[in-house]
């Protein structure tokens, strides 16, 4: 007899583990839980650690939405849905609000996440203090004593050389008064949305093997000096080539034609959204 | 109907993770828990959620006078191995269970070192309706301003808890459950306030 296969790809062994390791991630809000991470068909950094938290917690009445870099297509994301959806028979969209699950690389969407819904976050370096001390049993020490003058000092270097904090993504946030955490590799605009989010937050790392969370309503404080506040990337007054948005994260080219810079959504799901919105309007108005 | 132990678990899982996210938040897994019903001596909703949670890489232990039974099904179900309440990944504290045995084993069981937190015993406390009113109110992560204490709980349990978690990030976390399916969670990071009207303070 064949087996059937497993539902949501981990057999339910392995959901158990990760699904005591994540309880335990939520109770101890930015600490890194560790977990056995499982070998999945896709190489690990390429999301394993998000994907096996999305096994553990896709159910048949769950909606996914899956984002690499702000594109619902591309390649890392196409592959995740395809197995979710293979294994779970379980639709995906592109529209963040219909979704009850999303995965994510390197974005939160542009639109405020509801407590109907969990993101799950990739994570590729879950250590935020790795940088300068290499030693997991030293980084899990500085961690207990809260530890964290190595981090500020990175930051107060890096003021001292460039004028300014130089961490493009991944800037580092003190979750809850308590841990330094990696919020994973999303630009600085984005670290505000963890703050006092209505969604929970959960963070997994395949190859490191560790998974952590952010739940509703926490504190989650982006390190800044007082006198160098955090700062997201600025882009006031600039807006996007094809909806208008302001106000989000916008990507930067060079269009060739008009030898100039233009600006466009990075979220393209919210920008496809508003532009769809904007051509109901249109209609509307067309046949009033 | 039986338990499905893939996509009954799924949910009950769920509904847990979103409870110990939202502490005093309640949920209702009286569907699910109707399908539970195989150990007379503790709530469906304990039996779920030790199904969700226990295999053979924890350990358990149950306190009370009807430990012995409930012990030998949960271990049959789950394959978990029964532990003292020093050790266990587990402790299960039927409604049976006194005041003074619960206190003793919370004041022995494991909750983690600094270095690991996670280390530490998960209760599954069981108790009368949740959500009646209970006179105390939580705060912390996963809660907007306030909520209501899911149950009433005595100034000794609170106490005794309270010293479990002060060495923060090392503690313990709560799971409580009712006989029709309700479950609620109160981890180690929630502040419980006094009761209403008493000088008692934390
Ligand atoms: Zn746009």
């Amino acid at each position: 007899m064949r087996a059937e296969p497993q539902f949501a790809f981990l057999d339910e062994g392995s959901k158990k583990e990760i699904r005591r390791a994540t309880l335990k991630a939520v109770a101890i809000p930015g600490y890194q839980v560790p977990f056995a991470s499982r070998e999945m068909p896709m190489a690990r950094g390429w999301g394993t650690g998000g994907l096996q938290l999305t096994c553990s917690l896709v159910g048949k009445d769950d909606v996914l939405k899956v984002i690499d870099q702000g594109a619902d297509e591309s390649v890392n994301a196409v592959s995740i849905k395809k197995l979710i959806r293979a294994t779970t028979g379980i639709p995906v969209t592109e529209r963040t609000e219909e979704a009850t699950l999303i995965q994510s690389r390197h974005r939160i969407p542009e639109v405020p996440l509801t407590k109907e819904q969990i993101l799950v976050l990739q994570v590729p370096t879950p250590e935020p203090l790795r940088q300068y001390e290499k030693k997991e049993s030293v980084t899990k020490r500085l961690h207990a004593e809260s530890e964290y003058s190595g981090a500020w000092l990175m930051l107060f270097e890096q003021i001292m050389k460039y004028g300014r904090t130089t961490t493009g993504a991944d800037h580092p946030v003190l979750v809850n008064g308590r841990y330094v955490m990696a919020p994973s590799p999303i630009p600085r605009f984005d670290n505000p949305k963890m703050d006092h989010s209505e969604a929970l937050i959960l963070l997994g790392a395949g190859r490191e093997k560790k998974i952590y969370a952010v739940p509703p309503y926490t504190d989650i404080r982006s390190l800044a000096f007082e006198d160098h506040p955090f700062e997201g990337e600025d882009f006031s007054g600039k807006s996007c080539r094809f909806c208008g948005a302001t106000g989000v994260f916008l990507d930067e080219l060079h269009v060739e034609e008009t030898g100039m810079t233009e600006y466009q959504c990075n979220d393209t799901s919210h920008c496809a959204d508003r532009l769809e919105r904007q051509d109901e309007k249109e209609v509307q108005h067309a046949t009033i | 109907m039986q338990l499905d132990s893939v996509h009954d678990i799924q949910k009950v899982y769920r509904e847990l993770l979103q409870c110990m996210a939202r502490p005093g938040k309640i949920a209702d897994t009286r569907e699910t828990a109707a399908k539970a019903d195989l150990i007379r001596e503790c709530h469906p909703a304990t039996f779920l959620v030790a199904q969700t949670l226990l295999d053979a890489e924890v350990t358990f232990h149950v306190l009370g006078d009807r430990a012995e039974n409930i012990r030998r099904k949960i271990a049959d179900y789950t394959f978990a191995a029964h532990a003292p309440a020093e050790e266990a990944d587990y402790i299960i504290a039927p409604l049976c269970t006194s005041e003074p045995e619960l206190l003793e084993a919370m004041q022995a069981c494991k909750a983690g070192t600094l270095e690991n937190p996670h280390d530490s015993a998960l209760w599954i406390i069981e108790s009368g309706a949740l959500g009646e009113p209970a006179g105390r109110k939580l705060s912390g992560p996963g809660i907007k301003d306030e909520a209501d204490a899911p149950i009433a709980l005595s100034d000794a349990f609170v106490s005794t808890r309270n010293r479990k978690t002060q060495e923060f990030p090392a503690g313990i976390d709560l799971i409580f459950t009712d006989s029709d399916g309700g479950i609620s969670c109160i981890p180690r990071t929630t502040a419980i306030s006094a009761k209403e009207g008493s000088a008692w303070v934390m």
